[in-house]
């Protein structure tokens, strides 16, 4: 009996289309897993069952029945739970309070049915802690275990997890796993987005690939190997286009010695003068707080950092939040980084712009990369590809010694992908270090002289002759760990 | 200004007028007489129009001063308390520190003097906001208070007129008061400046190295921290102007108005010149003609209120939905 | 008289109690995550909307009820532009204080022209001396307010909305209503409070008349560290104090009389220096939710 059916859905927000016909089915008493790489649409999918995103078009079956889920409530309503990679708990309420959190019930709530309704959920699902233990307080591991018991407790017989391993050590995954294959004898649909595929082979029945945002194969997992689901989920159709930099390399210009602040432990790099330095790696492994390190935005808990060779620039991995200011116009955003702690570009003469020379450099700089817009449009109204330009093209001003480059390419199109591209080879190639940050396999292959993983907050070098998309994809998905 | 961007101002100022042309009918005036009453009281004659322009130079320059605040996403809701710490210091250095100097000398330092003392009442709460974590929004309204009570214990006590008539202080002296402009009876020189430094403002805040980082953080303090600005650095910056700004405006009204210090100096211009700013959409040049429209609704309120029987506060219910339909129809959007 | 007596407890209770209800207004919104800067307006609708049905009706009941009422309406235009239209609740509410003053100016000046004599609102009489029904009725806002916070699933609703939108949505909780209902409810609170400054301490209606105190709401509910009991205890405080002022001043100490109407406001801004950085507010304080993608 199937129990969930998604067929063909799609979603667009803005110019990314998220799911792009995309589908799945899931039987009663089936551990089903989902794999994809970021950005293929697996959030956005079970987002979509657990009524939080509305498709644009598509159909929702649970149990036969065609639905419209108008939020949550009407997911919880048909059995559905979602326990959220960034959990949905309160963290400022105790484990009590989030547990009858949205629960229907009398009008009055008092500490001690709290406490018991709390109690007999703790002492039925096996956790060890106090119901008036701010939930703030837990593990992360806790947490987990507290949302899955908080879903189980409300009825639900479709349990969705969004990457629940990502956050946990291998001693808990192992309990995981073992919970995931008790619920299922008891009859529950558990869905299970993982990238690693030790966990899928232990407990999944069949495993669904998605990519851009359709699904590429849907196949028994008995059987199945590592290579054949890393070929599904990177694809291997396109060979890479471009070939990494042919240079000279120099100099260290950038040093960390021990880099830790969650989830980083002890990070070493060096980046030398002319070389593309790309660390890979899956989303959440540690990329962000690295950025933020080396952005000088994040206080480091131990480590060192040392720019040996100035200037550094960063072409940020989130150009939306932290790279532009959408309000802004594209000159401005241009000469933005050069403005601040007082400094002063060299189109502002005594503290003021010279409009002229303001809008040569950013007509310059639209027509070097090909970017449409006029020099004073707000960047807002760019497209993402253009957009991006404009970081890179930020970045490019002052010449950079080191050049520090975090998903690039992420969300633009062919053309603008390979502009970007040749873009940071051509910096390699003048002799500058490039450190490229990125989930993009294919990205990391064409572009890279050294190739580092990232995977729970620590780096692993790859060989030279390891430089293959299999065993680079082997490595992302814990290969190196195990 | 673009030409899309002054939609939302007039639309605005339309809505408003109808909501209060409604409001006319409800309070039993008819609409056209009541604001014929009061354009004619604002513009009908020279008098009129004199009092105006005199009316539009403190919201101006708070106007102003909001606007680069609000665009530095800094809360300064406290321009009328700035303008009496300005007045009351002004007041002081003309009356008492330096009555006998001479006016080259005592008109700038009397109006610097109230900038000076601005800055300072802008500054407690930006002290406060980067010391103490407290919201410039609570301390500046309440920084509000204080200065006009201050005012209050100046005039009972240590700046009263030394006959001890009234609660007062002394007439200023002559040299201390801002000049007339040649062949007029009321505008004074502080007019003017106020129209000027509006542009200055437009210059600091759309042409300047400084102003793009003052933007910068109110669009988006995420992205100005990773392109190396300190936000906070900015905020007590922007305090400090607009502070100043707005004590600037308490000491042009000593000094160009009412020639002395007495309660009740200000009829509420810090809290209309948030309306001017907003209605402005935080445009220091747009600040010109909000200022000249409030300042026309304040000094044809009176002519309304004796013509059209219409009471003179209804002006504030009108500058409140110009401010509610400013709102509603969006401001400068930040980032995300 | 002296100093210190029965009668400065009185003074306290009575100085205190409006302000703890319009702290109890503001408590209720943030604590679903609306900050509502426009409390001192609905507090002055309020006050109106009492002295008026006062003196029209004689009934001090009707006149506490439609002060409520119309503090429930100042919360709901607030409401519509900060949670429909999501504008900025700060600009918003300094907009809905303009508003309420210029709006409570015009309709008192054209309701009581000033050729017609005044009458006085109703008062509301002490039931014992000291023991106002207004103090009691306070007294039972704080608890319910406290009661339904603590003891309610929908209490915990609100909570959650102002803690973490979004996950209280994923749990099916009802943010929006959770919002609409607590703003509305704190415009009920603060029209009460207005109330009672006409009904039981002036006796009258004067423009502007609630002079700050809906900010020093604002700042006690800083200060209470958004807990009914001691956001209470520092309305006593100022309470106290404010009394004391008075007392100081009928005994005629040279102190100069603007000076010491100054201190509330002093007093609070070093509260806010002493507790606003340690309080933690509710963390999606300001934060507008938008439901669906």
């Amino acid at each position: 009996m199937l129990r969930v059916e998604l067929t063909e859905l799609r979603k667009r927000f803005g110019s990314v289309q998220a799911l792009d016909g995309a589908g799945l089915e899931i039987a009663a008493g089936e551990v089903h897993a989902l794999l994809g790489e970021n950005g293929a649409g697996k959030t956005t999918l079970v987002r979509a069952l657990y009524g939080v995103v509305r498709p644009d078009s598509g159909s929702i079956r649970i149990d036969g029945e065609l639905v419209q889920l108008r939020g949550p409530r009407d997911a919880l309503e048909l059995g559905v739970g979602l326990v959220h990679q960034h959990f949905m708990l309160v963290p400022e309420l105790s484990v009590a309070e989030n547990l009858a959190l949205g629960e229907r019930g009398g009008l009055l709530l008092g500490p001690r049915a709290l406490r018991s309704h709390a109690a007999g959920i703790l002492e039925r699902y096996d956790l060890g802690f106090r119901p008036d233990l701010r939930v703030g307080e837990l593990s992360v591991a806790q947490k987990q275990r507290l949302e899955i018991a908080r879903a189980l407790s409300r009825g639900v017989e479709i349990l969705v997890l969004d990457e629940p391993t990502a956050v946990l050590v291998p001693s808990e995954i192992d309990s995981l796993l073992e919970l995931l294959s008790r619920l299922r004898e008891q009859g529950c649909s558990v869905l299970f987005i993982s990238h690693k595929l030790d966990e899928i082979t232990a407990v999944c029945d069949r495993v669904t690939v998605l990519r851009n945002g359709r699904n590429v194969a849907t196949r028994e997992v008995p059987g199945i190997e590592l290579r054949e689901l890393g070929e599904l989920m990177v694809g291997s159709e396109l060979p890479p286009p471009g070939q990494p930099p042919r240079t000279q390399v120099g100099p260290v210009v950038l040093r960390a010695r021990g880099l830790t602040t969650p989830p980083l432990v002890g990070v070493d790099l060096e980046l030398r003068a002319g070389e593309v330095f790309a660390i890979a790696g899956i989303d959440g492994n540690g990329q962000t707080p690295l950025e933020e390190v080396l952005a000088g935005v994040r206080v480091l808990e131990s480590g060192s950092l040392e720019l040996v060779q100035p200037p550094l620039a960063l072409i940020s991995g989130d150009r939306q939040r932290t790279g532009l200011v959408l309000g802004l116009g594209l000159d401005e955003n241009l000469v933005l980084e050069e403005a601040a702690r007082g400094g002063a570009p060299p189109e502002y003469r005594f503290g003021l712009v010279r409009p002229r020379e303001l809008r040569r450099s950013a007509s310059a700089a639209i027509e070097r990369l090909g970017i449409r817009a006029a020099p004073d449009d707000p960047v807002r109204t760019l497209s993402g590809g253009n957009q991006q330009k404009i970081c890179v093209a930020r970045a490019l001003r002052r010449d950079p010694c080191a050049l520090i480059a975090v998903n690039p390419t992420r969300g633009l199109d062919v053309r603008a992908t390979a502009q970007v591209r040749d873009e940071l080879r051509a910096q390699a190639e003048r002799g500058a270090g490039l450190l490229l940050i990125s989930t993009d396999l294919d990205e990391v292959l064409e572009l890279a002289n050294r190739i580092a993983v990232l995977f729970r907050g620590q780096l692993y070098p790859v060989a030279p002759a390891e430089h293959t998309r299999e065993r680079i994809g082997e490595l992302m998905l814990g290969g190196a760990a195990a | 200004m673009r030409r899309a961007e002054l939609v939302a101002p007039v639309a605005a100022i339309l809505a408003a007028l109808a909501l209060s042309a409604l409001l006319l009918l409800l309070l039993g005036a008819n609409p056209v007489d009541a604001l014929g009453a009061l354009v004619k009281g604002a513009f009908g004659d020279r008098l009129a129009l004199e009092n105006t322009l005199v009316r539009m130079a403190p919201l101006l320059l708070i106007g102003a001063g909001i606007s680069i605040a609000f665009r530095c996403g800094v809360w300064n809701i406290g321009g009328e308390g700035q303008l009496y710490a300005g007045a009351l210091v002004a007041t002081w250095v003309a009356t008492r520190l330096l009555p006998g100097a001479e006016a080259v000398l005592l008109v700038p330092l009397v109006l610097l003097a109230g900038a000076a003392a601005g800055a300072l009442w802008g500054g407690i709460a930006a002290g406060l906001r980067v010391g103490r974590g407290v919201s410039e929004v609570l301390s500046t309204i309440l920084l509000n208070f204080i200065a006009v009570l201050g005012v209050a214990w100046a005039v009972h006590g240590p700046l009263q007129e030394l006959s001890g008539a009234y609660p007062q202080s002394d007439t200023f002296p002559a040299a201390a008061r801002l000049p007339m402009l040649p062949g007029s009876l009321r505008v004074h020189a502080g007019v003017l400046l106020a129209m000027v430094l509006p542009v200055a403002i437009w210059i600091l805040l759309f042409r300047s190295a400084a102003g793009l980082r003052l933007r910068a953080v109110g669009l988006s303090p995420e992205a100005s921290r990773y392109a190396g600005i300190y936000p906070l650095r900015e905020t007590v910056r922007v305090l400090l102007i607009s502070g100043g700004l707005a004590g600037l405006a308490g000491a042009v009204e000593v000094s160009g108005v009412t020639g002395r210090l007495f309660e009740n100096l200000s009829p509420g211009y810090g809290f209309t010149g948030i309306a001017v700013a907003l209605l402005a959409r935080l445009h220091p040049l747009g600040v010109l003609p909000a200022a000249l429209l409030f300042a026309a609704l304040a000094s044809g309120s009176g002519a309304m209120q004796r013509i059209a029987g219409v009471p003179a506060v209804t002006v504030q219910v009108i500058e409140a939905f110009v401010i509610f339909f400013s709102v509603g129809f969006a401001l400068p959007r930040r980032n995300g | 008289m002296d100093l210190f007596d029965l009668g400065l407890v009185f003074a306290t209770l009575r100085l205190a109690a409006p302000l703890a209800a319009a702290a109890m207004g503001e408590l209720l919104a943030e604590r679903s995550g609306v900050l509502n800067i426009g409390i001192e307006g609905m507090m002055l609708c309020g006050a109106l909307a009492a002295f008026a049905i006062g003196t029209a009706t004689g009934s001090p009941v009707l006149a506490s009820l439609a002060g409520s009422l119309t503090g429930v309406a100042a919360a709901a235009l607030f409401a519509v532009f900060v949670l429909w239209r999501r504008a900025d609740p700060i600009v918003t509410g300094t907009a809905l204080n303009l508003f309420a003053l210029g709006a409570t100016g015009s309709a008192y000046r054209l309701l009581y022209p000033p050729e017609v004599p005044l009458s006085d609102a109703p008062a509301v009489a002490d039931w014992l001396p000291g023991l106002n029904p207004f103090v009691v009725g306070t007294a039972l806002l704080v608890v319910g307010v406290g009661a339904f916070l603590s003891y309610t699933r929908a209490g915990l609703a609100v909570r959650a909305a102002g803690e973490r939108a979004e996950a209280a949505h994923s749990q099916g909780v009802r943010v929006a209503a959770a919002r609409w209902g607590c703003t509305l409810a704190g415009g009920a609170c603060a029209g009460l409070a207005g109330a009672m400054l006409v009904l039981w301490i002036s006796n009258t209606f004067v423009e502007g008349m609630t002079s700050g105190r809906g900010f020093v709401a604002l700042a006690l509910v800083l200060f209470g560290g958004y807990r009914p009991g001691r956001i209470v205890l520092g309305a006593l405080l100022f309470g106290a104090a404010n009394a004391l002022q008075f007392r100081l001043q009928a005994l005629g100490l040279e102190i100069p009389y603007a000076l010491l109407l100054m201190t509330p406001y002093l007093l609070t801004l070093l509260v806010l220096a002493l507790f606003a950085g340690r309080v933690r507010a509710p963390s999606d304080l300001a934060r507008p939710f938008i439901a669906r993608e």
